[in-house]
């Protein structure tokens, strides 16, 4: 099964309970007694999951490792390189 | 097949040889893979186009850490017909290092990533291939963590990842930042890799499952990386991480348009649609 199917198939069973406890297909008084609610749930589940989405992603975004050392060492092994390269013989080609 | 296996174990169990077999077996398990562990070789593709200055600084940084770690590889530089010299360069390299350690592979013309991969593969002499960016954005100081973990964990494929741990990139803005982050959410929710790095490039793969994995493919240009690892998925092959450091490019230009974040959602939904 594709992720797309598994997508289609989780939503479409979603949908059906839904449906059916919406035009009352299914009969009881939880339902009855919390229908504005049962209808407006996938509003909400959309908006939910929108919250989580963003603070996920916003997290993540500010928590993202900026690795100057990393930077800083990568700078200091091009000079070190260059150098050795050089008195082994090797002709940088300058540009510009 | 199952009845005979239990025949048997009970031929030499009744015998007493089942402890002399096991054994046996056992030592030579040992000698193998301390046969095999000394003679991997490791095969490193440098694709590149324009490196002029990058490709010197990473094959002696190559060299300065796989010697360090003691490991026989070799360094395939696969340039596709550089403007600006880099043939010469990797030719210079090669006298210096020896035709050994640094293989020569170019080709006529500028012919993609997915081409270069098998172009290299098809003369490579390892049993496992790195493949990275020649452009500096990636240490070679990680490919021995690489291989330890391969060896402990006998995996298939290990990718490094800017996403986890110590991992992370330096160079980036917070827009920068965000379209990763975010492209990465997306396709986590999506394609559910067990990666948590889909674009990386910075990999070690055995061989065959290389092959296989190339010859599958079917995206072009960086999206090419995460359909290899949600096709690895898909293929059941193993997969490690380690935390690497991304250095966004020290010299010539990085390039994430409209255009790479359109092919990216492309590739996205054609995956999510088909996997």
């Amino acid at each position: 099964m594709t992720k797309l199917m598994e997508w289609v198939f989780v939503l479409s069973l979603f949908f059906a309970a839904y449906i059916a406890i919406v035009t009352k297909q299914i009969q009881s008084d939880v339902f009855d007694n919390w229908m504005f609610e049962v209808k407006v749930a996938p509003v909400i589940l959309v908006l939910l999951f929108g919250v989580y989405a963003a603070s996920t992603v916003l997290y993540r975004v500010f928590t993202f490792n900026d690795c100057p050392e990393a930077a800083e060492e990568l700078q200091r092994q091009i000079k070190e390189a260059r150098e050795d390269l050089m008195s082994r013989g090797f002709r940088f080609i300058e540009s510009n | 097949m199952i009845p005979e296996i239990i025949f048997v174990n009970k031929q030499t169990e009744f015998l007493g040889w089942k402890y002399i077999v096991k054994t046996l077996t056992k030592s030579f398990d040992v000698v193998r893979s301390v046969k095999t562990m000394s003679q991997n070789i490791y095969s490193i593709l440098l694709p590149t186009f324009n490196e002029k200055d990058n490709l010197p600084i990473i094959v002696w940084l190559l060299v300065k850490y796989l010697d360090q770690s003691q490991l026989n590889y070799e360094i395939i530089i696969i340039d596709d017909a550089s403007p600006d010299g880099t043939l010469d360069v990797a030719k210079q390299l090669q006298k210096i290092y020896g035709e050994k350690k640094i293989v020569l592979r170019p080709r006529e013309a500028k012919l993609g990533l997915g081409t270069a991969y098998i172009h290299g593969i098809k003369h490579a002499s390892g049993n496992f291939i790195i493949i990275m960016d020649a452009d500096l954005s990636h240490h070679p100081k990680f490919i021995p963590e690489f291989i330890e973990l391969q060896k402990k964990e006998n995996l298939d494929i290990v990718t490094g990842t800017r996403y986890l741990g110590d991992g992370g990139v330096f160079g980036w803005d917070f827009k920068r930042k965000l379209v990763s982050r975010g492209a990465n959410f997306l396709s986590q929710l999506l394609l559910r890799p067990n990666c948590s790095d889909l674009t990386g490039s910075f990999r070690l793969y055995r061989k065959d499952v290389l092959q296989e994995l190339v010859s599958r493919c079917v995206s072009k240009g960086y999206v090419f990386q995460m359909e290899m690892i949600v096709r690895a998925r898909e293929l059941n092959y193993t997969i490690g991480e380690i935390p690497i450091t991304f250095v966004d490019r020290v010299y010539g230009q990085s390039k994430l348009g409209g255009t790479e974040i359109f092919q990216f959602a492309k590739n996205l939904l054609y995956l999510f649609a088909t996997t």
